[in-house]
């Protein structure tokens, strides 16, 4: 494949690297890393793309195989990547809080951050509109325990939700 | 709020998330990404290298041995470094065929099961190292043919030497006994944590936490 159809393909999952680098990864510099790593990854990864499968599926596996295996909590910053001063992804603004949906968005976002790595993965595919089938296809467990534990997380937040809830009255 | 309501409002923060992120398409096109190392390609370099020091070493104790026949002490003592390399490079195949097997593409827990039996089979080779120490009159002879020219085993003391017999002798229980303990199984065992809690042990624990993470992730839960 050459480079700029790669870019050009990196442009319609540039959400996911986005997101998975920011969820699983607590600083800005491992966040670069974790970004740089990915899109290497994929781009080495591409003659084995079939594009029988959706593409944003193949790239969710990739990226949330390279921050479970690679990144942990504990990682202080060793860059094993190509030292770059600049991002990869940039964000134009950061989203405010600027009523209770947003501010309750920020409040599932820090819930997500206490999750394991494996449910966070989970969480983060359920979110963003993949069916049971597809997440227990990308995670490796099938459908009804992909429900199951969703139900689970479900609960869980609902239950945090609340406590924070009354916290703040 | 329940999570279905906020499901909604996630979707519709991705789509301003989309809009107002942009890729440094310039950055991606000055990346070497043909020579950039991946972290797979790193597993992969490290263990090539390990396979050419591992068979390096036998080669050099193979031409140690043919080099000093028919001197048995010399012999059996480059025969036991021989074995001993010949192990590591058992071990640095072994992990190799798992790094090749891995596909980032594949579902996560079999990606990470490979990654986390990887850090155990070396674990598992480092184990057998305890054989080392019993062995440890081995080295001392072809430290001192190899340094000094000498051959210990001729000109050292009678007593001398029986005091390392009977000190290698004693070593061999205790290095079957620290082989035996230091296994995984006996992981979640207090002093095993203890023992195992300084640099390169903590991935040890953490490994087998991991492993064990995965199987209740995959179990059906109902």
């Amino acid at each position: 494949m050459e480079r700029n159809e790669f870019i050009s393909k990196l442009e319609s999952v540039k959400g996911i690297i986005y997101k998975v680098s920011n969820s699983y990864c607590p600083d800005i510099e491992s966040r670069k890393d974790l970004a740089q790593e990915i899109v290497i990854q994929l781009w080495q990864s591409m003659d084995k793309y079939d594009p029988q499968y959706k593409f944003s599926t193949w790239v969710y596996r990739i990226a949330l195989n390279m921050a479970i295996s690679f990144y942990r909590k504990e990682n202080t910053r060793n860059s094993r990547t190509t030292s770059i001063d600049e991002t990869l992804i940039d964000i134009a603004f950061e989203l405010e809080s600027k009523n209770e949906q947003e501010s309750q968005l920020n409040l599932l976002n820090q819930f997500i951050q206490q999750l394991d790595k494996l449910n966070k993965a989970l969480i983060l595919l359920y979110l963003d509109g993949h069916n049971y089938d597809e997440i227990g296809n990308i995670l490796g467990i099938s459908a009804s325990n992909v429900g199951t534990k969703i139900n689970r997380i479900k609960k869980k937040l609902k239950r945090q939700f609340e406590t924070t809830t009354n916290h703040g009255t | 709020m329940e999570l279905e309501e906020l499901k909604d409002a996630w979707q519709k923060q991705n789509t301003k998330l989309n809009e107002s992120i942009s890729l440094n398409k310039s950055l991606l096109r000055e990346i070497k990404l043909e020579k950039a190392q991946s972290r797979l390609q790193k597993l992969y370099t490290d263990r090539i290298w390990r396979i050419v020091f591992y068979a390096s070493m036998m080669l050099l104790f193979g031409l140690y041995i043919g080099s000093n026949a028919p001197v048995p002490q010399l012999m059996i003592s480059g025969g036991v470094y021989l074995i001993l390399a010949a192990i590591g490079l058992i071990g640095a195949v072994n992990q190799l065929t798992i790094v090749q097997s891995i596909d980032f593409s594949e579902p996560i827990p079999a990606i990470l099961k490979k990654l986390t039996l990887l850090k155990l089979n070396v674990l598992r080779f480092i184990r057998l190292g305890v054989w080392t120490v019993p062995l440890y009159t081995a080295s001392i002879i072809i430290m001192f043919d190899l340094l000094w020219g000498v051959d210990i085993y001729t000109v050292g003391d009678k007593n001398w030497w029986i005091s390392q017999i009977v000190l290698s002798a004693l070593f061999v229980p205790l290095a079957f006994w620290l082989y035996n303990k230091l296994s995984i199984k006996n992981m979640n065992k207090e002093y095993m944590k203890n023992l195992f809690n300084s640099s390169g042990g903590r991935k040890i624990t953490a490994s087998v936490d991991f492993l064990n993470e995965i199987a209740i992730f995959e179990k059906e839960d109902h």
